[in-house]
């Protein structure tokens, strides 16, 4: 018979193996570059830093920061040892690369953007080594350790029937080939939380295939079909199921799949009376165990993956329903709010939902300069915000908002181009698709994509077709 | 890297290559949570390397980072309550992440949602008991209590563990 002790040992070990020796090296990696910014951090003379002392500690040694010499201990053991001993004799690294200014900007995707009211003061870090930019490399070459913030992950559009090709992006503008025999109508959906996968999506809405990457081997899964699916996301922590919708009749459903194809939850078509779910947007909280949604009519709402909902949030007055569109921090919740239709058309307004529920804060209001309001934002290190003008066709129209003023309208520089729509915005980057001719046509007509630092000012072209961009999973917490 | 505490070497890079695999699965087990589990690590061989003048003997250095590790896994589920209590109605539905069914069979979750039911001190025993298989004397250094404390709160915790799964010992 199992004892209790058996049981206990069996279950504490599987919990413990969770932590993969991979996940500790990937955390061995964000602590060697902790060390690079810290020993760049001002130190010009010797670092007599790893000196470990005997009590009392020697007089020289006494002003070490502790912190210091912590992650140099952690670098020293994840094979760190010629970074560190470089940096101790002051002498250049081979093949050093330079240091240069980077801004802590935050993900898209989820959380961790930074309060817009509490700009980041720009951090020097020393560059791994990175390609140069337009320079491609292979996915041996990849500095996997430092991979983080600032990467991106991207498929450009290719010729039908061509097979698609997906791309790692590290922050210098290098590229590594991560596969390019993929099915030529795949489409990039999401990058895994745990940054390991690529979640594809190919074929027609009669019988999508989602399949994923693995980035480290290029390896493409045999994946899973789904017909008259649309929206997916990945869940958390991990991003181990699929959270898509599946529309039958006049009706859409929301489903979870394992990432393997197994269909692990049927969420209710009405749940507690909202109606049926409207998902294109599933925002989940940082351990995963509910996410931020919507049902076709109504308010947002927070849902846990039983499908039991936890609650409603409120609609602010004078707007007819919201639809969450990301994290705008860690706590909080950046949605767009219509106003009810009639005679004219419906105006957008951004609203800061708190996940904890309350009452959400006007970010903008209906009113503005722009006709249609306002239908998305994105925060910057300089403690701006850049907005999006609701539209329903053309080109993209972005303000920058300072706060206690007046938005003004975006002038990107003539390198950007007019008009453009930005895809992605990735901290302070801005990715403009660029259109030769104006109209509806949209990105699709894309002829260039131009990254666009909105604080630096400084630009470079991306590349000379459209793509889809995806970035780094940023961790919600 | 070699170190010197009292003229005797210790080398705290090896001492973090051997160990930091084990001391991070026993924080992940106190707090559940990966990240928070590195971090808990990171800062308890910070906290050596600060107070490494009172470590006398090199060899009580895997003691002093596991207890370091048991008091800062505290410190993260201390501050998590007073988040909670901030989000409270986000929690009141408590239910496992979406990925964690793929990860840990169900027999193995109803074993870990009755080791989280019990008190801290006896949950932290259990872990260095059961997960680390530490001696009653190390579990007493590492958690700083005698060793009738660490018997009697074994014995509770596996009394109620037994009362809520089922089973004998």
């Amino acid at each position: 018979m199992t004892t209790v002790e058996d049981r206990l040992r069996d279950a504490l070990t599987a919990k413990a193996e969770q932590l993969t020796d991979e996940r500790l090296d990937q955390l061995a990696g964000r602590r060697e570059r902790s060390l690079d910014d810290l020993l760049d951090g001002g130190h010009t003379g010797e670092l007599p830093v790893l000196a470990f002392q005997a009590a009392p500690a020697a007089p020289r040694h006494r002003w070490i920061a502790p912190g210091l010499a912590a992650a140099a201990v952690v670098a020293l053991a994840v094979g760190a040892t010629s970074v560190v001993a470089n940096r101790l004799t002051s002498q250049p690294r081979p093949n050093s690369p330079v240091s240069q200014v980077i801004h802590p900007s935050p993900s898209s995707s989820p959380p961790a953007s930074p309060s817009p009211s509490a700009p980041a003061s720009p951090t020097t870090v020393a560059v791994p080594d990175y390609l140069s930019r337009g320079q491609q490399g292979s996915r041996s070459q990849v500095p996997w350790s430092s991979v983080g913030a600032g990467w991106r992950l991207l498929l450009p559009a290719s010729a039908a029937a061509s097979p698609a090709a997906l791309y790692l992006y590290d922050p210098a503008g290098g590229r590594y080939l991560i596969n390019d025999r993929l099915p030529a109508s795949a489409a990039l959906l999401a990058w895994s939380p745990d940054g390991t996968r690529a979640m594809l999506r190919s074929g027609t809405s009669d019988a999508f295939r989602y399949q994923e990457v693995t980035l480290r081997t290029g390896d493409l899964s045999t994946g899973f079909t789904v017909s008259q699916s649309n929206f997916a996301s990945y869940t958390r922590p991990k991003g181990l199921a699929v959270l898509l919708t599946q529309r039958t009749g006049y009706t859409s459903q929301l489903l979870r799949y394992s990432t393997a194809g197994h269909l692990e939850h049927r969420y209710a078509k009405d749940l507690a009376g909202l109606g049926e779910f409207k998902v294109d947007n599933a925002l989940y909280l940082p351990d995963g165990s509910a996410f931020v949604t919507q049902f076709l009519a109504g308010p947002p709402v927070l849902v846990t993956n039983g499908g039991q909902l936890v609650r409603a949030y409120p609609v602010p007055t004078g707007y007819d329903y919201c639809r969450p569109l990301k994290w705008w921090a860690a706590d909080t919740v950046l949605e767009v709010c219509m106003t009810p239709s009639g005679p004219g058309e419906r105006a957008a307004a951004l609203y800061l939902q708190p996940a904890a529920g309350g009452t959400p804060s006007v970010l903008t209001d209906a009113a503005g300069p722009a006709d249609g309001g306002y239908g998305n934002a994105w925060p910057l290190s300089n403690g701006h915000v850049l907005l999006a003008v609701h539209v329903s066709c053309g080109d993209g129209t972005y303000y920058i908002l300072v706060p206690g003023k007046a938005p003004r309208q975006l002038q990107a520089p003539a390198r950007v181009g007019q008009p453009g729509s930005i895809i992605s915005m990735a901290g302070d980057l801005a990715t403009f698709a660029v259109r030769d001719n104006p109209g509806c046509g949209g990105v699709r007509d894309a002829s260039a994509l131009v990254d666009y630092d909105l604080v630096t000012g400084q630009t470079h072209q991306l590349l000379d077709r459209l793509a889809t961009i995806v970035n780094w999973p940023a961790d919600p917490s | 890297m070699v170190m010197q505490a009292d003229g005797v070497p210790l080398d705290l890079a090896a001492l973090y290559a051997e160990h930091r695999r084990s001391l991070a699965r026993i924080a992940l087990l106190l707090v559940d949570d990966l990240a928070s589990a590195e971090d808990v690590v990171h800062d308890a061989f910070i906290a050596l390397q600060q107070h490494q003048g009172r470590l006398r003997n090199p060899a009580a250095a895997i003691g002093y980072l596991r207890s370091t590790v048991v008091n800062n896994a505290r410190s993260v589920l201390r501050k998590r309550q007073t988040a909670r209590r901030h989000l409270r109605l986000v929690r009141e539905v408590t239910v496992d992440p979406a990925d964690s069914e793929l990860l840990l069979a169900t027999e193995q979750q109803e074993v870990l949602a009755a080791v989280r039911r019990l008190p801290r001190r006896q949950q932290e025993v259990l872990v260095l008991r059961y997960w680390s298989n530490l001696s009653e004397a190390e579990i007493a250094d590492t958690l700083g209590i005698s060793r009738g404390a660490v018997k009697s709160n074994a014995s509770r915790g596996m009394d109620k563990l037994e009362a809520i799964l089922g089973g004998a010992r």
